[in-house]
């Protein structure tokens, strides 16, 4: 079993296809492979399939054709209980995932459930038992909360978290039992710079595998030396990120542009500075074809 | 309407307690039976969804006074009676706690007043009345009768355990037609939102209104429901009843058992005809007859009770003593509150 | 508004003090203890609730609660007992007290009896959440062996009740902006299918947190982490206001102080 592990890839998409009960097409025959450790940036326009693709990948969806494999297991009724064991998701909306009212009871929740399926066959020495796995099962919450830096806010009721400390819950609440690969939907969609800033340098430390589907390409290129580009349904790119998100025509042509840091010019790091006129000049010249912003437009 | 703390004697508030709190169980009980794990969730959310609903305020027609939805009938139809029932008591609790409405031991006249009778005998006429279509004047029918007559229930409970407890003087007939007369047109326009919000929620996805079966119940279910829900009804009413006797024949549960324990020295305050009681109360020279009498002292025992026997010119020293015990009580609280605060711990983590 | 308040109400439950630390089923009984002894005095006693007033106030002074914070929610509401309690003074008449000249009526003396039993029943009920946290109350009563399903239901309203109400607040001020002043947007109508939407946005959302918990294991049953220490000084303070509780309902202390006091003047 490990051994077949070891081979596998952590994320293996084949020919996967789906559309909605509405008939759209959301996803027809994606590709890809995701080695063990590996951070992919999964990229590419509103309704391209991003999220299906994390949705499916979850089994929350039933593909149409093909099929998911997570660390060699097939995405499917008989296998789900295993994947999810191996495949940590953060939603879109953290208010939806963090759903129990403290941050402790909600680290705690997968583990407890994960405990219930090994920890039945405990008979005689219960009460001993559970005093002691009690103490574990703290133990390890607390310390994915302070994996995140969020040990001291445990008892804290989720609905008084800011939206930084609700990602990074979020993020301590799937830690906790240890997934060998995490699939993100927007991780950093609604966070202040500074928390955005924590979220990204919290993600560098993880050794997991790592899908991440986001808008925020400066976010991708930071965590992500390899991207796939996703639009209408199928993979458009896929390759080293550097490269396919400074391709201003590949990009432009699905609906994205090349981050800033990615354009010829360097000297402008954040060139959003100024009056809103001057702004919206500067967007117009920042556009690739267009050259780069080195120079103030008068 | 939701009953108070305040206006509860211990014996009513506890029959209810138990009335309630059997319903609650039995509840849960039934839902274990037929389990579904996305029901955890979305009745969780629509406790809260009530407390949402209520944000929305609209123009009652005629008065031009604005209102809210209660949600108990709504809930009703929408999740079945078991589920519901469980919604509103959560929904009771947190009322309670956090928006003063009620207290802890009015909690189960409230979950009695407002949960059982829509959860189970609003959502049966609600069902005869519609059938098994959702459209035309019979859902409008069946929500405004059902509403109308659980909230009236509703209402007369309210008045019947008020009364049952004896702490105000209202004259019961009034007090009910007032009450009534209040939550008529109030249950009208319930029902008639309850069931424009019904039509929507049906017009756009029919899935979750499967004809007004509620989303907790299986197919299996539906024709075993309404035996159920009459006998179990039957139980409720029956309890409550009966509790209600025993409230009402020791209008004080706990000053009957002081009475007993105190080896019926003073027991003349306990009459058990409550009629003769109050013509006693109304002829008697000491009208509180509920005061508990204590040791030999012939006058009342506390403060009160001692203006009271002040009203009778005998005794112009204990009415002395009573105001002076009730002003150094008064002033030794205060006192040990004011050490408390200045002495008081300082928590470790002032942040928060 | 009340809403807002209640958010402030909310926050106060997750200090540490004395008393926060104590534990939710020692707190929790102790409330209730206290408030069937409010309600067990009889309906003309008002004195002899003063003292009990030190129940409340102990929890708030060493909870550290702001004692405006409760004072003013509990002045906020008109609540139902007061109303019928107002009623009182008209419908009983019969003189119980000369005081300074003045005839004081039973009517009187039991409105304020009840206006009493109000303050202090809310009040507790106010101190318990403020001092103890409403997760922690459910994790208490879970203990007490309340039926599993009914602490989940609450656990989870509980959690989205401020997401929702805030969502219903969004929803009825793009009403209020786009109504202009009128009457029309006030309507059964319009309010029947905000409430609608409301609906089915809160039913989505319920799917969405249910594929959540899917996500990482959830099988029908939910598991709570039992982490409740019931300690010696639980057991005292629960003791301690059972005590307090019996000695104040059973022995006219207040009127053995009263006349203490009139034989040494």
């Amino acid at each position: 079993m490990d051994a077949g592990k070891q081979k596998s890839a952590a994320i293996e998409v084949q020919g996967l296809a789906f559309t909605y009960p509405d008939g759209t097409e959301a996803l027809r025959g994606v590709t890809f492979a995701v080695a063990g450790g590996e951070a992919v940036g999964l990229v590419g326009p509103n309704g391209a399939g991003k999220s299906t693709l994390t949705w499916l990948l979850s089994g929350f969806l039933e593909p149409a054709a093909g099929c998911a494999r997570i660390c060699g297991l097939d995405v499917c009724k008989a296998n789900l209980a295993q994947v999810r064991r191996r495949l940590g998701v953060i939603f879109q909306n953290p208010d939806d995932q963090l759903f129990m009212p403290t941050l402790f009871d909600d680290v705690a929740f997968g583990l407890l459930n994960l405990d219930s399926d090994s920890g039945a066959s405990s008979g005689k020495n219960k009460r001993h038992g559970r005093d002691t796995h009690a103490g574990a099962i703290e133990a390890r919450v607390i310390e994915a909360l302070q994996q995140v830096g969020l040990e001291s806010e445990r008892h804290r009721f989720a609905g008084h978290l800011s939206a930084g400390q609700k990602r990074l819950a979020a993020l301590a609440a799937v830690l906790v039992v240890q997934p060998d690969v995490l699939v993100l939907d927007e991780p950093t969609s609604d966070l202040d710079p500074r928390a955005r800033r924590r979220f990204i340098e919290q993600m560098q430390t993880l050794p997991q595998t790592r899908l991440i589907a986001s808008h925020d390409l400066e976010m991708i290129l930071d965590l992500c030396p390899r991207v796939l580009l996703l639009d209408q349904g199928v993979v458009a790119a896929d390759g080293p990120a550097v490269e396919i998100l400074g391709d201003a025509a590949l990009v432009e042509s699905h609906g994205l542009e090349v981050p800033y840091s990615l354009r010829r010019d360097h000297t402008h790091r954040f060139p959003l500075r100024g009056t809103p006129h001057e702004m919206e000049h500067r967007k117009q010249d920042a556009r690739p074809a267009s050259g780069g912003s080195s120079s103030p437009q008068p | 309407m939701h009953m108070a703390d305040a206006l509860l004697s211990p014996a009513v508030g506890g029959a209810f307690i138990a009335a309630s709190g059997a319903t609650l169980a039995f509840s849960a009980y039934r839902l274990g039976r037929q389990p579904d794990e996305r029901r955890v969730p979305l009745m969780g959310v629509l406790g809260a969804f009530v407390f949402a609903a209520q944000m929305i305020n609209f123009t009652i027609p005629g008065t031009g006074s604005s209102g809210h939805l209660g949600g108990g009938m709504l809930l009703a139809i929408l999740l079945g009676p078991y589920a519901a029932f469980l919604v509103i008591a959560s929904v009771l609790v947190v009322q309670s706690l956090f928006f003063l409405d009620g207290g802890v031991l009015a909690l189960g006249t409230n979950l009695f007043n407002l949960g059982v009778w829509p959860c189970f005998l609003g959502l049966l006429i609600y069902r005869v009345i519609v059938g098994r279509s959702l459209q035309g004047w019979r859902m409008w029918l069946g929500a405004c009768v059902a509403v109308v007559v659980s909230l009236e229930l509703g209402a007369a409970g309210v008045v019947i355990q008020t009364m049952l407890s004896g702490r105000t003087d209202l004259p019961f007939g009034r007090f009910m037609a007032l009450m009534l007369g209040i939550h008529f047109p109030i249950g009208l326009v319930e029902g008639v939102v309850t069931a424009a919000v019904v039509q929507y929620v049906w017009a756009i996805r029919p899935g979750v209104v499967e004809n007004g079966r509620g989303l907790s119940e299986s197919a299996a279910g539906r024709g075993a429901l309404a035996p159920v829900v009459i006998s179990f009804l039957a139980f409720a009413v029956l309890t409550g009843g009966v509790l209600a006797w025993f409230a009402s024949e020791h209008p004080d549960g706990l000053e009957w058992a002081v009475a007993q324990v105190r080896g019926g020295e003073h027991t003349g305050a306990e009459s058990p005809v409550p009629a003769l009681e109050r013509l006693q109360q109304k002829t008697a020279l000491m009208p509180d007859y509920d005061f508990p009498r204590r040791g030999e002292d012939p006058s009342a025992p506390a403060g009160v009770a001692d203006e009271a026997a002040a009203a009778i010119p005998v005794n112009v020293g204990t009415s002395v003593a009573g105001l002076l015990g009730a002003a150094i009580t008064l002033a030794l609280t205060t006192l040990i509150a004011a050490a408390l605060y200045r002495f008081r711990p300082r928590s470790r983590d002032v942040s928060r | 508004m009340t809403v807002l308040s209640a958010h402030t109400l909310d926050r106060l439950g997750y200090g540490d003090t004395v008393i926060h630390r104590l534990d939710p089923r020692g707190k929790t009984l102790a409330t209730l203890v206290f408030v069937l002894t409010v309600v067990s005095f009889p309906k003309y006693a008002v004195a002899p609730l003063i003292p009990l007033a030190l129940f409340p106030l102990t929890l708030m002074i060493l909870g550290e609660i702001p004692p405006a914070a409760i004072l003013k929610r509990t002045a906020a509401v008109s609540p139902f007992a007061v109303l019928v309690g107002m009623f009182n003074p008209v419908f009983d008449t019969q003189p119980m007290a000369h005081i300074a000249g003045m005839t004081i009526t039973g009517g009187w003396i039991s409105f304020a009896s009840i206006l009493l039993r109000f303050l202090l029943t809310v009040s507790a009920a106010l101190a318990l959440v403020a001092t103890t946290s409403f997760p922690r109350i459910c994790q208490g009563l879970d203990a007490m062996k309340v039926p599993r399903a009914f602490i989940v239901q609450m656990l989870f309203l509980y959690r989205y009740l401020f997401v929702l109400v805030e969502e219903g607040t969004r929803l009825k001020r793009a009403r209020d902006l786009r109504r202009f002043g009128g009457r029309h947007g006030m309507g059964l109508r319009v309010a029947a299918s905000l409430i609608g939407v409301l609906f089915l946005r809160t039913y989505e959302r319920a799917e969405r947190i249910y594929l959540a918990m899917c996500a990482r294991g959830f099988d029908g049953h939910l598991r709570l982490h039992q982490g409740l220490r019931f300690g010696p000084a639980d057991a005292l303070f629960v003791a301690a206001t059972v005590a307090a509780c019996t000695m104040l309902r059973f022995f006219p202390v207040v009127e053995r102080l009263g006349r203490w006091a009139a034989g040494w003047t």
